[in-house]
């Protein structure tokens, strides 16, 4: 035992204890940050944190979050908070708020400085992003992938009246029903030319003659005994033989020309397909607007709408991130390098790594008293690192309403409790303030709506890999500016127009999905409007370069189909002709042969009955002399 | 630098007047140090038990030294380890599950793969290292300390003006 030893030691614990205590607020203030920073992807403030060891407690002046998507704005910002930490669980190595206050929270406040993170914090994060790809990411994905997809109106109808050249048009456009046409000519070509060299290696005439010559020879009038006519027979039946056989390598063949020819009779049926193909390929080329209803909701407002609903499943995606869902067994993570995998066991106590039992909350959206925006209200539960530890999904409800009927609501059910994680979430604004708010960039749209207010409605539903997002926007008593639109085309200026003229308008968005699948659908009162005008501009002019476009392909087909009948019918015949020769001849061979059977089997039966009775008169005559004698 | 201080380190222990086993003990004392994350309670044990033990100090810190350096490489067999106890052998899961319940237990750190296989790996080699670490003591004073002053690399070594330097700035930290 070394005594000195223990008086080092004990120096040591009370000088690492003092250092502790001197800097342990300052730690505990950028652990909290740093959390928050790698939640957030932007900077987390927090000024005057005081760490209270009796009781454990932690208060701080201000908490500001930096807005990720405008860093010199703070998505929210709270005033002086204090919660108590309880300290059992602490013991244990948890974080057990149970109830925590957030007074004069206030949203979208301005920083002194720029709250961006350096770039080698976002590029380790972004990294830490990229190895975790999710249902999330793929949805967001596709969901910018449609809207880039969705085709651009170039609707001008003084390009439709103007005189189509039909010529070049369609020298642009390579068509592909001729070309299919030709491709069936030549197949039927080459079955012909197949046919061709069959006839060339099969040669049943000498055969066939061989057998007319056997017959020939054969003439039972001649035959005057019954062996001869037994011989004769034989032949006449080993004639029939080859006769048979010939006939039926010609029955075989017959059947096959017919299959290969009967194929092309069912390229007749795909022409119409190949016509419709090419007329929309002309259509297209040519540029004439789709008047239809379809896509024009998707086409206005797709982008903007898109746009905050990624931004609402953005929320969702951080909160799966962050609060993870059952697994039964813990599996062995790979990439764990100097950091190890924290296995859970069973809690007793029902205290998860992280928990805040409740949080109240009120405040006012809003950055300065000049300009007070709503008044906050509301209060969060089961905020936690492990769901189903405690069991109890994640509820948030907040409130905010002014004087002037505006109105926020902002409720969500986070369910992570079971193996299949369950998320609602549901924002509501009513009676927003529309004046002077900039629109997300579009050809179509006015780039600012002067006056109006609306109602959002957003749910957002994921249940495990399905999802259900409902976008509804009702907006009233608009005013746009259209300032900047520098001479807009013929759409532009429809759009204008009847948006001008609306005083109310809907939208309503679904978007449904399982896995991989997506589908989005967009519904405006706009679109029905906008169609009809279209409709009505350019009907007439629009229906009489269709008919010309199609009259031109229709010319194209009525030639092609021309040619392949011609072509098919010519090579049917002849490769038929020529079987048909064949199985004529054998037929009339088979007769013969039959005739002539038939003729030897009755002098043969002939024969056999004069002689019967030429030896039954011999032996009767024999018999009479015996009895006489 | 690193390689320097821990050669320098096993030099300076193996020619100091401590005896052979009470080199082991610091230096088998001194892997746990070194193989398992330094920031863990139970590492506050092992420093306390350097401490007040009559073990060498010097020995302990060159088998924290040279075992930090090791982990790093044997850090995924440590979390292999760490998850046969901690998730594969069930019998084992309701004294795990007892101690994530007490109080303090949970602050070791003993649910972390790492922690545990470096600690159950530490506890393995904790007497071999003792014993092999004290036959390379005896091994030394009896015939290699002599050989080692003789060898010329280790002259070079000594004389170099790194080395000079490097125990020049020492003394004055010291």
């Amino acid at each position: 035992m070394r005594w000195k030893g223990i008086i080092t030691f004990v120096i040591l614990i009370i000088i690492i204890g003092i250092i502790s205590t001197i800097f342990i607020d300052r730690w505990v203030e950028s652990g909290l940050e740093k959390t928050g920073q790698a939640i957030v992807g932007a900077r987390v403030d927090i000024d005057g944190l005081d760490l209270g060891l009796s009781p454990l407690s932690i208060e701080w002046q201000r908490l500001q979050v930096t807005d990720p998507a405008h860093t010199m704005k703070n998505v929210v910002e709270t005033g002086r908070t204090a919660f108590k930490l309880n300290v059992p669980a602490l013991l244990r190595k948890r974080i057990v708020i149970d109830e925590m206050t957030l007074a004069d929270v206030r949203s979208g406040t301005d920083r002194t400085f720029d709250g961006a993170l350096p770039k080698k914090a976002v590029k380790k994060e972004s990294k830490k992003k990229k190895d975790q790809p999710g249902l999330f990411d793929k949805v967001k994905g596709k969901l910018d992938q449609q809207i880039d997809r969705l085709p651009v109106m170039q609707f001008d109808m003084s390009q439709v009246k103007r005189k189509m050249n039909l010529d070049s048009l369609f020298a642009l456009v390579d068509l592909k029903m001729a070309n299919r046409v030709d491709s069936v000519k030549t197949d039927i070509q080459a079955t012909s030319e197949k046919w061709d060299q069959f006839y060339h290696s099969f040669q049943p005439e000498e055969d066939l003659k061989s057998i007319r010559a056997e017959f020939a020879s054969i003439e039972p009038e001649k035959i005057k005994t019954l062996p001869e006519l037994y011989d004769a027979l034989k032949k006449v039946q080993s004639a029939q033989k080859k006769l048979n056989t010939i006939s039926e390598t010609v029955q075989t063949k017959q059947k096959e020309i017919k299959t290969d020819f009967d194929r092309f009779s069912s390229y007749s049926k795909s022409v119409n397909g190949w016509f419709r193909e090419d007329y929309q390929k002309v259509l297209q080329k040519a540029k004439l607007p789709d008047l239809s209803v379809t896509n024009i909701g998707n086409i206005l407002f797709g982008g903007t709408v898109v746009r905050q609903v990624n931004k609402y499943i953005g929320y969702v995606q951080t909160v799966r991130k962050y609060m993870p869902k059952k697994s039964d067994k813990p599996k062995k993570e790979k990439k764990v390098r100097m950091t190890g995998q924290t296995i859970y066991f069973a809690d007793y106590h029902r205290w998860p790594s992280f928990l805040i039992k409740k949080i109240h909350l009120s405040g006012q959206t809003g950055s300065s008293g000049q300009n007070p925006g709503l008044m906050l209200q509301g209060e969060a539960q089961g905020i936690t690192s492990q769901p189903w530890v405690t069991g109890q999904p994640t509820l948030i409800d907040i409130v905010g309403k002014k004087a002037d009927q505006r109105a926020i609501s902002m409720n969500a059910s986070l369910d992570h409790t079971t193996e299949i994680s369950r998320d609602r979430f549901q924002i509501r604004f009513q009676n927003v303030s529309l004046n002077n708010v900039e629109i997300q960039k579009s050809i179509y749209l006015p780039q600012k709506i002067q006056k109006g207010k609306a109602d959002i409605d957003c749910v957002v539903q994921f249940e495990e890999e399905k999802y259900t997002i409902r976008f509804d926007v009702l907006s009233r008593g608009l005013a746009f500016d259209f300032s900047e639109i520098q001479s807009p085309n013929q759409f532009e200026k429809i759009v204008r127009d009847v948006i001008q003229h609306m005083d109310m308008i809907t939208i309503q968005t679904t978007i449904r999905g399982d896995g991989d699948d997506l589908t989005l659908k967009m519904d405006s009162n706009i679109d029905e409007r906008i169609s009809q005008e279209l409709k009505r501009i350019g009907a007439k002019a629009l229906a009489d370069a269709q008919n010309r476009i199609k009259e031109r392909i229709q010319k194209i087909r009525q030639e092609k189909e021309k040619e392949l009948e011609q072509l098919y019918q010519e090579k049917r015949g002849q490769i038929e002709g020529i079987i048909e020769k064949y199985e004529k001849e054998i037929e009339t061979q088979k007769m013969i042969v039959l005739g002539k059977i038939e003729k030897i089997q009755k002098d043969i039966d002939n024969k056999k009955a004069k002689e019967e009775e030429q030896l039954k008169n011999k032996a009767k005559g024999v018999l009479d002399d015996i009895l006489k004698k | 630098m690193i390689f320097l201080k821990i050669f320098g380190k096993l030099i300076k222990v193996l020619r100091s007047n401590a005896s052979p086993g009470q080199i082991a003990w610091g230096f088998a004392l001194g892997t746990f140090l070194g193989f398992t994350p330094l920031m863990s309670l139970h590492n506050l044990g092992i420093v306390f038990l350097i401490f007040i033990l009559n073990v060498n100090i010097s020995a302990a810190l060159f088998g924290w030294l040279l075992c930090s350096l090791l982990a790093f490489f044997l850090d995924p067999l440590f979390h292999s380890i760490g998850f046969v106890i901690l998730v594969q052998i069930g019998f084992l899961k309701p004294i795990w599950t007892t101690f994530y319940n007490a109080p303090i237990a949970p602050l070791t750190r003993f649910n972390n793969t790492i922690v545990m296989g470096s600690f159950a790996f530490s506890l393995i080699i904790f007497v071999p290292a003792y014993l092999l670490f004290r036959k390379l003591v005896v091994v030394y004073r009896s015939s290699w300390n002599e050989k080692l002053q003789k060898v010329k690399f280790f002259q070079i070594f000594k004389g170099s003006k790194l080395v000079k330097l490097y125990f020049k700035v020492r003394k004055l930290g010291e």
